[in-house]
């Protein structure tokens, strides 16, 4: 299994607003790099470059050491998948149906013995097995999301790549989503997630990257990115960062009283107010 | 973990019998095609017995295979005032019954097939061969044709009315490939298309269109108005085996072509980005399909008219049986749209007698009821 995506200098923007200006970063199997930063900040755009959905206007993404546009859709399918924020169907398929879709680019002729026994694993893991016979578009938001994950694991690919994977879920099953990614990293997988949530980033990435209006303002280790200078300065929140109680990782911890949150960073930029109440709500979708 | 084992047992086997059911279908649905074919044949203006029928039919194919076989019909048989001739009918069921019939089914299917491609890769449930331009495109053309009074016929020196319906012909197909094409181009927007945009555009290009039509019939004489609303109703009168010819080829590749994309359309409906995850190319996928579609529905109103409803509604009535999966979607269509479109063309043709309704007002009045019932009932299944 090789994967290894190495992204160079990318640069994306339409018009005049810069989505996505010079980032560069590298993610190699066995590990879970979680991207994070306020709303708009561009992690959605940087997973779509990466996901090979948009091209950068400059810069170069290698899978493998290829050029990403030099693979074949289906070639690329083979090696990494991708988890939407949202997933609809716009016709009446099974929650079955939609996660063996997940095995499109193994598939030659019709599906074997094995790809029903690879999706009713992936189902069984997700814990959604018992609603493999409901109509999709009729389960909640976050049974979709489990679904559309079981249908990202059906796929079996050495490379991950999901935008929020948890903003639908209830607290149980964001972790569920991200033991499945440590029990995939240590297969030899690499996993890149967008995640609003700090804490649980800095529980179980292995780096984070946090960007900040197009920039990728620092990669590192939880320990070394997830301090209360660098969150202060990217989300304009004050926050204590603690030890956590059992997990050697940081536990953050805001520190807004009285319906306030601090002040922001900059002039003008209002973001703390938006990152508090995307904490609690899950997010629009949103360009960036 | 035996309790795991089990359910996976369960749904691999409920998947293992869907292969033949779906084979069970496909045959159901052949034997109706073939008995409403020889049923078609048989009724009209000089009913003919349905055995009469079957040995023409076999004489005629084994005739044009060169096989050694010989019904025993007698076709140099005299025929007498108001007894049943051989002769007559044979030459009615071999030069101008079959021909039409056949042409009705091929254009059902065409339209069938078309409108079940297009929801697919458009991912909209009311996409339509109307909706994209291509048959009010054909309309336009053919109207156009008659409003000038352009005639192949002309240049040949000859004033054969078949060819003047020929020219309407061509200048139908052209229209619909421009029109569709034209849709497509305004609907691409840096290098993606919009699927709303392509329906929104196709509905503006549609509007445009009646309202020309609608001037064409106000400006033009009793004779051309005929013409005109042949166009835009429909019918299958007037087919000869020649025009089977033209549709034909048509219509095979579609038939053979689309079945192959079926899994790729069903990923299609994750969305086109998720689809692309999964390998698929997209763009192209929806190029093939408006193109094939734009082909077979330009081909089919140009022989036949436009025929409403079917392309939109023969899909939804498959999907509701069968569910979405296009493997079964597709080849169903094609069957279903042929069946239903021979009963349609024999109801036109045989209810008021000596003249004929318009085809294309038939389906709509049975296709409106039966959509409108579906529609609420399968509202109710998802509860």
């Amino acid at each position: 299994m090789v994967n290894h995506l190495d992204a160079q200098h990318l640069h994306y923007h339409i018009g005049k607003a810069t989505l996505v200006g010079d980032i560069s970063l590298e993610v190699t199997g066995g590990e879970i790099l979680a991207i994070v930063g306020p709303n708009g900040a561009g992690k959605t755009t940087l997973l779509k470059l990466l996901a090979g959905d948009l091209h950068p206007q400059s810069g170069q993404i290698l899978l493998n050491g290829h050029p990403l546009h030099h693979h074949k859709p289906l070639e690329l399918a083979r090696q990494r998948a991708v988890m939407p924020q949202q997933a609809s169907v716009s016709l009446d398929f099974t929650a079955y149906e939609v996660a063996l879709m997940g095995r499109h680019p193994h598939i030659r002729g019709s599906e074997t013995r094995e790809d029903h026994r690879i999706v009713e694993e992936a189902l069984h893991r997700t814990e959604v097995l018992h609603l493999r016979e409901q109509l999709y578009a009729t389960l909640s938001g976050g049974e979709k999301a489990r679904v559309t994950l079981a249908r990202v694991l059906a796929q079996q690919t050495p490379i991950l790549l999901l935008d929020e994977p948890t903003s639908t879920l209830d607290l149980r099953h964001q972790h569920m989503t991200m033991q499945i990614m440590r029990e995939r990293a240590k297969t030899g997988v690499a996993v890149v997630a967008v995640l609003h949530d700090l804490n649980l980033a800095a529980m179980y990435a292995d780096r984070i990257g946090m960007i900040h209006k197009g920039q990728l303002e620092f990669i590192g280790t939880p320990e070394e990115v997830l301090t209360a200078a660098n969150i202060h300065a990217v989300f304009g929140l004050a926050v204590e960062v603690l030890a956590h109680p059992t997990h050697h990782c940081p536990l953050i911890v805001p520190l807004a009283t009285n319906g306030h949150v601090s002040t922001p960073p900059e002039i003008g930029a209002s973001s703390g107010r938006r990152v508090l109440a995307d904490q609690r709500v899950t997010s629009a979708p949103h360009l960036g | 973990m035996i309790g795991k084992l089990s359910v996976w047992q369960a749904t691999t086997q409920r998947y293992s019998r869907l292969l033949p059911a779906r084979i069970a279908l496909v045959l159901v649905l052949l034997v109706m095609l073939v008995f409403i074919s020889l049923s078609a044949v048989s009724t009209g203006a000089v009913s003919i017995q349905r055995d009469v029928v079957f040995k023409v039919s076999v004489d005629a194919i084994a005739e044009n295979l060169h096989l050694d076989y010989d019904s025993g019909l007698d076709y140099s048989a005299r025929c007498l005032p108001g007894q049943p001739c051989i002769q007559r009918d044979a030459a009615l069921i071999r030069e101008i019954r079959w021909p039409r019939v056949i042409m009705a089914g091929l254009v059902g299917a065409c339209l069938a097939i078309a409108g079940t491609a297009l929801q697919g890769a458009l991912r909209n449930p009311l996409a339509d061969p109307s909706l994209i331009g291509a048959s009010s495109g054909a309309a336009v053309g053919a109207v156009t044709a008659i409003l000038l009074g352009v005639n192949i016929g002309d240049l040949l020196n000859s004033d054969a009315p078949a060819l003047a319906r020929l020219t309407q012909s061509l200048f139908a197909f052209g229209a619909a490939l421009i029109t569709t094409f034209g849709v497509f181009r305004l609907a691409r927007w840096q290098g993606r298309t919009d699927s709303t945009t392509l329906l929104l555009i196709g509905l503006a290009i549609n509007t445009m269109a009646s309202a020309y039509i609608g001037l064409a019939t106000f400006i033009s004489d009793i004779r051309e108005v005929n013409d005109i609303v042949f166009w835009t109703l429909g019918s299958f009168a007037e087919i000869f085996w020649r025009d089977v010819y033209v549709v034909l080829p048509f219509a095979v590749l579609s038939v053979v072509i689309l079945p192959f994309l079926a899994r790729q359309l069903n990923l299609m409906t994750l969305g086109e980005a998720e689809a692309q995850h999964l390998g698929v190319n997209a763009e192209r996928l929806r190029i093939i399909c408006v193109g094939l579609a734009a082909m077979t529905v330009g081909v089919s109103v140009a022989f036949a008219g436009i025929i409403g409803f079917v392309g939109l509604a023969v899909p939804h009535l498959i999907r509701f049986f069968t569910g979405p999966d296009h493997r079964i979607v597709l080849p169903a269509s094609v069957l279903t749209g042929g069946i239903l479109m021979i009963a349609a063309d024999l109801w036109a043709r045989t209810v008021a007698v000596p003249t004929e309704v318009p085809v294309g007002i038939v389906t709509a009045l049975f296709g409106g009821p039966v959509f409108l019932v579906l529609i609420i009932l399968s509202r109710r299944g998802r509860g």
